[in-house]
């Protein structure tokens, strides 16, 4: 079957309440040229592909290297990159990709099958040490690659010069999407510059990497030989500056060229008419919840950590401590996802079920419980909200911020009854499970340890399903057991909001993460 | 034949040794009594779940798997070597970051430093020469504002009013000299400018009811004569001991205004990279640091020989 025949069947769910939101400009005739500039809230780690995978690092490389396919954000499914078409054997293990010709790295080198293989088999070498190890070592012939069993990953075939052959070693659904987060590197150039290659990075994309001073700046320019056609904008720079207040001051200025919103700076911009036509808003791919450790008593009763759930009034504090910038979250899948289903209602807020919920287990007189949260102030405010409602139903709350990579620890390691987190799994609906799942237990995601053989095989067949319809409906099968079960307390989905100057246009809500941006297609009209 | 002074500076940085030795095994212990996996902290940033596979790889990368007094004899090794190793972060070579981040942090302290002796060493001898006057009380009232006002709050009250409201300045940045340090260098200043002050009186004060200031006096000599070469030398060492303090403080970072200002300082390296237990980056910028106080401690001290002759080391 065609992989191109399964996204004809794909049944979009979606959900995306406001995906793209429309430009307050009407459609112009872009411009070339201009200095796009935005900020970062700390400095990329790494431009390395292979090294990094965090929101910072993305956000910089999707603009310096080209993947085999990107994410459609309005769809969120899997549209060409530099792979300008593909196939799904009759096994569904085997996608052949045919990459465009005349494809360009910044060296002037064209880009082949050769340095496809090679991106994915610096990923799977042991002294590369990536993150994205997991992404690719399903891939047939690649666990004996990385064991150093075998010279060379078996399943990776190069055809011809455009055209390569990837074999999975099991049937997943989740396979081809992992191509999304493949950027191609240039062999010659990754190998010269070894260590340097995160610091100083050489792609195909439509920016040219320029500068990187630490902490300070990251400059790239336009790449005039860009396969999809030279970007608007002529340089883009990234500025890190940590403190939203001055972030918030240097958009005020006009130095910077958009911004993100936070709960606290939402609403001055969101109701301002003067800005309220350059906010762009969307619900994000997370979901902000209480972890609840199903081991530690009495969380290790359904009933209690049901009562949690129906205690909170999840709708006062998303209107008042998150200022509106946020959904109230009924269940895992955030309306974004396409696995969201209306049908899932969550835990409606009713202190009377709560306190009955909680004689049933026992705890009548009323009980303990450490909230865990990150020394965040916007954490501190949650925690406290969650305090006065639980201390209203008999849980006597107390309160412990943490450094966040401590509290992470601690809950990695069975250690603390509950902890706070945003969750983001991505478009894929088992992914977004993967929490969920027994094979996940401690650091690997599933901190809860909860376990639900049923969860567990549907969430198994789903990885297996290739029909999109069927996998969504064994994800919703899943997340309905799940949201039975509460091991979280599931409390928001976050609206990601960004503000832009009134001459910025092609900017986009990116429900994945909005600092993802396709910079090539953003244009800056000139002030009058 | 080794002279006083000379013998004096190699006792000094013989005794370097034991303190660089107890400052990386003390970040070191700390640490990793800490709570925190870097290996998971580097990977769990907004995605669903850790890679065992991929942890085991990266801990045996940096080098996690051996016994923690191996690390630690590894690290002391490697740094008599002069090499530092690399981040776990950014996997770039600890001592090139530090010393990227040198000039940031040197411009910004040598910046912060002379406002606040170019205001409060004046502050404080007109104080002192005007005791208990309204000039005296107005100045330690001005002097204790300045103490008190936190930095975070000086530096976003300057970004809103020159920046924002008047446009005078750029709010943040690192950028040609005068416009981008003005402020963060104020909001450091000012502090630090008020101390010196409160200490430049209270020396002033002691100095000028000496007899020998009496006696030039009477002899006729002129008053800024009598203030430049015979008090305000003779007050300079508490000030200079405190500046030279401050200096070692401000060379190790000013973490919060160079936040605030987004300032590429070492302060923030070091805190950032303790936020994500990259230890040898931690372990570089404290070494930078200890490096820095005792290079400033012992130039302070010689200084005391230029100031007061009397002063002998052996």
């Amino acid at each position: 079957m065609k992989w191109a025949l399964i996204q004809s069947t794909v049944v979009t769910i979606v959900m995306v309440l406001g995906v793209i939101s429309p430009q307050p400009i009407g459609a112009q005739t872009p411009i070339y040229g201009g200095h796009f500039r935005r900020h970062l809230s700390s400095d990329p780690a790494n431009l390395d592909p292979a090294q990094t995978n965090t929101v910072r690092a993305v956000s910089v490389k999707m603009n310096i290297f080209d993947s085999l396919f990107r994410l459609d954000p309005k769809a969120l499914d899997i549209e060409p990159g530099v792979a300008e078409s593909w196939s799904l054997s009759e096994d569904n293990r085997t996608i052949t990709f045919r990459l465009r010709r005349g494809v360009k790295f910044h060296n002037g080198r064209e880009m082949t099958a050769d340095d496809v293989k090679y991106s994915i088999q610096r990923i799977l070498t042991p002294e590369t040490a990536s993150p994205f190890l997991r992404t690719f070592d399903r891939i047939a012939g690649a666990q004996e690659y990385v064991a150093r069993k075998a010279s060379d990953v078996s399943g990776i075939r190069v055809l011809d010069r455009y055209r390569l052959a990837v074999t999975s070693a099991v049937a997943a659904s989740t396979f081809p999407l992992s191509f999304t987060q493949l950027f191609i590197v240039p062999r010659e150039e990754a190998e010269r510059l070894g260590r340097e290659f995160g610091q100083r990075p050489i792609g195909s994309g439509p920016f040219i990497f320029v500068s990187w001073h630490r902490d300070d700046t990251i400059l790239l320019r336009a790449n005039p030989d860009y396969w999809e056609g030279r970007p608007y904008v002529s340089a883009l720079e990234f500025r890190v500056i940590p403190d939203p207040a001055t972030a918030q001051a240097e958009f005020d200025t006009g130095r910077q060229d958009y911004m993100l919103l936070g709960d606290v700076t939402y609403r001055r911009y969101a109701d301002d008419p003067a800005w309220k036509p350059y906010v762009i808003e969307v619900p994000e791919l997370f979901t902000r919840h209480i972890g609840l450790n199903v081991t530690k008593p009495p969380l290790d009763d359904v009933r209690v950590r049901q009562a949690i759930n129906h205690a909170i009034d999840k709708a006062t504090l998303v209107r008042t401590v998150l200022q509106g910038k946020a959904l109230v979250a009924t269940g895992v899948f955030p309306p974004s996802h396409q696995a969201y289903t209306r049908t899932v209602k969550g835990y409606d807020y009713n202190p009377g079920r709560a306190r009955e919920l909680l004689a049933q287990a026992g705890l009548a007189s009323g009980l303990d419980l450490e909230l865990h949260g990150s020394t965040s102030p916007v954490i501190g405010r949650w925690l406290e909200g969650f305090q006065h409602y639980l201390t209203d139903v008999g849980v006597r709350a107390r309160i412990v911020q943490q450094d966040f990579g401590v509290m992470l620890d601690r809950a990695g390691r069975n250690e603390i009854p509950t902890w706070v987190l945003s969750h983001g799994g991505g478009p894929n609906c088992v992914d977004y499970l993967g929490p969920f799942r027994s094979r996940n237990f401690g650091p690997a995601g599933n901190r809860m340890r909860y376990k639900n053989e049923r969860v567990d095989a549907l969430l198994d067949e789903a990885e297996r399903t290739l029909n999109l319809r069927r996998q969504v409906g064994l994800c919703q099968e899943a997340e309905r057991l799940v949201v039975a079960d509460a091991p979280w307390f599931f409390f928001n989905y976050n609206k990601a909001v960004l503000v832009h100057q009134p001459n910025i246009i092609g900017l986009i809500g990116n429900p994945v993460e909005m600092d993802y941006q396709p910079m090539h297609k953003v244009w800056i009209r000139p002030r009058r | 034949m080794i002279s006083g002074i000379s013998a004096y500076v190699i006792k000094r940085l013989l005794l370097a040794v034991p303190v660089f030795v107890g400052v990386t095994l003390v970040t070191f212990v700390l640490m990793h009594i800490v709570p925190g996996d870097p290996v998971a902290l580097l990977m769990e940033e907004k995605v669903a779940t850790i890679d065992p596979a991929a942890a085991r790889l990266i801990r045996a990368k940096w080098g996690l798997d051996d016994p923690l007094p191996l690390q630690y004899l590894k690290f002391l090794r490697n740094a008599l070597q002069g090499d530092l190793g690399f981040s776990y972060r950014t996997d770039q070579s600890v001592l090139r970051s530090i010393l990227d981040r040198v000039p940031a942090t040197a411009k910004l302290a040598a910046a912060a430093l002379a406002i606040a002796v170019l205001i409060g060493v004046p502050l404080g001898i007109v104080a002192a020469l005007r005791q208990n006057s309204l000039f005296d009380s107005a100045s330690i009232m001005v002097a204790t504002i300045g103490v008190s006002m936190p930095n975070f709050w000086l530096g976003i009250l300057l970004i809103y009013l020159l920046a924002v409201q008047w446009r005078w300045l750029p709010p943040s940045g690192y950028g040609p000299v005068i416009p981008y340090m003005i402020m963060p260098a104020v909001t450091l200043g000012t502090g630090l400018s008020a101390v010196i002050a409160r200490l430049t009186r209270s020396a002033m004060l002691e100095v000028i009811r000496q007899d020998y200031i009496r006696t030039a006096r009477a002899k006729g000599v002129a008053q800024g004569r009598i203030i430049a070469v015979h008090a305000l030398r003779n007050a300079a060492i508490p000030i200079v001991t405190v500046v030279g303090v401050q200096l070692s403080g401000l060379l190790s970072g000013a973490v919060i205004t160079e936040r605030v200002f987004s300032w590429p300082g070492i302060g923030r390296l070091l805190v950032d990279s303790i936020g994500v237990r990259d230890l040898p980056m931690a372990q570089g910028c404290i070494l930078f640091i200890a490096t820095a106080f005792i290079a400033l401690n012992l130039i302070v001290d010689l200084s005391y020989l230029w100031l007061d002759p009397r002063i002998k080391y052996r």
